[in-house]
């Protein structure tokens, strides 16, 4: 404590010049909480309405929705939408490029592929198709491991390629 | 790395949120209060470890937030200007008999409060007993009662 002053009949550590701008700074620090909390139930502190984003490309074959802004160790989902006129054999390959793999961990896929190979730079996801010319929809529900602001690709092989960014909150 | 970096998170931005509510607001009143320190502790403690549960880890957490305690403690017997930063300052609310209604309303207690602390303390029965009533830096009322020199 401060060294204590002489107040009437006290001696005690008060510092009043510093008490009022502690109580200035206080209402200062309440107003960046309410902000906080508004950012929060926005979702701009990740998982939430303003967090989610699509991507697509131009002729709308494939779409990618994911979360802007994110956090780590927390699920999320990428999900891919295949448009009808891209599903044309009997199965249907997605990359994703290596080096956003490396910063998350898988945890399901639904669908389950029917094979993954390693490709250049990045990893082949290799799904049946059920009926082809009808769209497709796949979900990876993954976990950041690592935070920051990160970017990625999605592609379809021998199709458009989609790059999107997300924001990984520590 | 991680983890110290964590621990030093948590220390810092639990030092900032605390002394931006005030004294009142974790003094622990009502029982409620106390719930709500456990709930807040609970919350940290997540973010602290994360998904390692090795002793290593709890071991480099838990020195890490101490060392930071005894660091910030030499800190403040070098600077006073630092230790009114992080440590509070009391403030007299009671004078004489007379509650100091300004800074009641800014420290955001009132006069059954210190009417309350002054039974439980003293066993006062009414504010012309009280000389000095001071809001100390835990957010607790003591009290110094007249008759007294």
């Amino acid at each position: 404590m401060p060294q204590p002053k002489r107040v009437g009949s006290l001696e005690i550590g008060q510092e009043l010049d510093f008490q009022r701008q502690e109580w200035r700074v206080q209402r200062i620090g309440w107003v960046v909480m309410a902000l906080i909390v508004l950012a929060g139930l926005l979702g701009l502190t990740g998982n939430g309405v303003l967090a989610r984003a699509t991507v697509s490309d131009p002729a709308e074959l494939l779409r990618l929705e994911y979360a802007r802004l994110d956090r780590v160790q927390t699920p999320t989902t990428l999900t891919v939408l295949i448009a009808g006129d891209a599903v044309v054999a009997e199965q249907v390959e997605v990359w994703v490029d290596r080096e956003y793999l490396r910063g998350i961990l898988i945890e399901t896929i639904v669908p389950e592929p029917q094979e993954v190979r390693s490709a250049a730079d990045g990893l082949l996801y290799v799904f049946a198709v059920d009926e082809p010319g009808e769209p497709m929809t796949v979900s990876f529900d993954v976990r950041h491991t690592g935070f920051g602001a990160k970017s990625g690709r999605v592609a379809l092989v021998d199709g458009p390629a989609l790059d999107f960014g997300q924001f990984v909150y520590p | 790395m991680d983890s110290v970096i964590r621990a030093v998170a948590i220390y810092g931005i639990l030092l900032i949120i605390f002394r931006v509510s005030g004294k009142r607001s974790l003094a622990q009143i009502t029982t409620f209060d106390f719930v709500l320190l456990l709930i807040i502790s609970e919350a940290t403690q997540q973010a602290l470890l994360g998904d390692d549960f090795s002793l290593i880890n709890a071991f480099v957490v838990i020195i890490t937030l101490i060392g930071l305690d005894i660091a910030l403690s030499l800190l403040k017997q070098r600077s006073p200007t630092f230790e009114l930063l992080i440590d509070d300052t009391p403030l007299i609310i009671v004078e004489d008999g007379r509650p100091l209604k300004e800074r009641m309303d800014k420290a955001r207690i009132d006069e059954s409060d210190i009417l309350a602390s002054a039974r439980e303390l003293q066993g006062l029965e009414r504010m012309d007993q009280i000389k000095y009533a001071v809001l100390e830096r835990s957010g607790g009322v003591s009290i110094i009662p007249k008759g007294q020199s």
